[in-house]
């Protein structure tokens, strides 16, 4: 069989029962590493942690593999949220917040873009090159405030509170913008007919 | 001033994004366990969030990381790590204080550094372990190789026509001893078998002796166990001079003639 033909949740199921030689976690490494990296490197700011993170995400992707349930979403998802949680982890070990907060916005408004792949050059699933373009795309509909609070709540790691005493706002209005500003992501993303199973 | 809400339904997005205090995500946790609608919404508020971390421009890994990554994983796996199922997945990255998971928080960086000082201290033991099993199989493989190629010399000394068969008889010293000696005359081998030796005393040997013309040459001392013995030979130049083969008891050390003869045979047939 060849694995380059399986889906994610094929892969998975490879590498929770029978992947002995680990070429079921490579062919999912291939295809999702650059984008796992590449968020890493946005919220840390740091090459060697980020690659750190890689790895550990990774690994824990093996070693978790049994948990992966692809009813609740697809395995991009999965691995997206395991790196974006060792990285806030790793800020808060280190009371240290990336560099990306006062920097400043690339095109997409999530925040510097000084690492970008414009060529295409990085190795990656060839349905993220789509779907990222797509969601630039729809941030960049949303109104200003509203992409800032998803930038400084989903690469910065800061709290409701945090963001609110950085931008001097109520909580409220805070909670207003994340809420207001993460469905009007959904439903543009809709519209263009993107959906999180495209991640798939 | 921190608002106040009314259903978890209101804090799904917020969830999504990591942006709940401790007490507000544990009561989102809490309400998503029983509540299917609300689950839904969470996953699709997740989903949707993580859509976001696509817009990092993607950064090729080193190969160093990669090497690491499944050096790491194939060395747990050869420790046997469980794979068992861990904690559901949380529904929200990166939500703070502990407000992903309905667990207990806690911080796992010194719990982590002793582990790995454990872990490094029992990779040592495990190492010194292993190579003391590399060197004990390494030890069998050699005795499992060489008993093969003498399985495979018995067969082809017993199947190929060109070995030289001696059947031995026991004589009044030991009337219950019989054997078969293979003499290769290609490869200077000589296989013999032996059964019904009778007890030798603790300062005495049994010796075997190839005969011929000249007189008997020692081929050296050998143990029986349990009345059956077997020796094996190499190298002989001479066994085209060899017109017989016998068995004696001699003190130990062995004798430069034989004294108590227990068997004696020559070409079969």
């Amino acid at each position: 069989v060849q694995l380059t033909r399986l889906s994610d949740a094929e892969l998975m199921a490879r590498v929770a029962r029978s992947d002995t030689d680990g070429r079921a976690l490579e062919a999912l490494y291939e295809r999702y590493a650059a984008a796992a990296l590449g968020l890493s490197q946005r919220i840390l700011g740091d090459r060697g942690a980020a690659e750190d993170v890689l790895q550990e995400a990774f690994f824990r992707v093996w070693e978790r593999s049994t948990a992966f349930d692809p009813e609740r979403g697809p395995f991009a998802t999965w691995l997206f949220t395991i790196t974006r949680r060792l990285c806030i982890d790793r800020l808060r070990q280190q009371s240290a917040r990336p560099v990306v907060i006062d920097l400043p916005e690339a095109e997409d408004g999530m925040g510097p873009d000084l690492l970008a792949d414009p060529a295409g050059s990085v190795p990656e699933a060839t349905q993220l090159r789509s779907v990222r373009e797509k969601v630039r795309q729809a941030l960049q509909t949303l109104p200003a405030d509203q992409g800032e609070v998803l930038r400084l709540s989903y690469f910065g790691g800061f709290s409701r509170r945090e963001i609110a005493a950085r931008l001097g706002q109520p909580e409220g209005t805070i909670h207003t913008r994340a809420r207001l500003g993460l469905k009007k992501l959904r439903a543009t993303l809709q519209a263009m007919g993107v959906r999180p199973d495209d991640l798939e | 001033m921190t608002p106040r809400f009314e259903h978890a339904a209101e804090l799904v997005e917020e969830y999504a994004l990591g942006l709940l205090d401790e007490a507000e995500a544990a009561w989102v946790v809490a309400h998503l366990e029983g509540c299917a609608e609300c689950r839904a919404l969470a996953d699709e508020a997740q989903q949707t969030a993580a859509l976001l971390a696509t817009t990092a421009p993607p950064m090729e890994p080193s190969p160093e990381t990669r090497d690491r990554l499944f050096e790491r994983v194939r060395q747990a796996r050869v420790v046997g790590q469980t794979r068992g199922r861990p904690a559901p997945l949380p529904r929200a990255p990166g939500s703070r204080q502990g407000a992903r998971l309905p667990l207990p928080r806690f911080n796992p960086w010194p719990a982590l550094a002793a582990l790995n000082l454990g872990l490094a201290a029992a990779l040592a033991v495990w190492g010194l372990a292993l190579q003391t099993q590399v060197q004990t199989l390494s030890a069998q493989n050699q005795a499992l190789s060489e008993q093969l190629r003498r399985q495979e010399v018995r067969l082809a000394l017993v199947s190929q026509a060109t070995a030289q068969v001696m059947d031995l008889a026991g004589t009044e010293s030991a009337p219950g001893l019989g054997g078969r000696a293979y003499l290769d005359h290609n490869t200077g081998t000589v296989w013999v078998t032996l059964r019904g030796l009778p007890e030798v005393q603790a300062d005495e040997t049994l010796q075997l002796w190839l005969i011929r013309p000249d007189g008997p040459v020692s081929a050296g001392v050998f143990a029986a166990a349990d009345g059956q013995g077997e020796v094996w030979l190499t190298g002989i130049d001479y066994l085209g001079e060899v017109s017989a083969v016998g068995v004696s008891r001699e003190q130990t050390g062995g004798s430069p003639t034989p004294t108590d003869i227990l068997a004696v045979g020559g070409p079969a047939g």
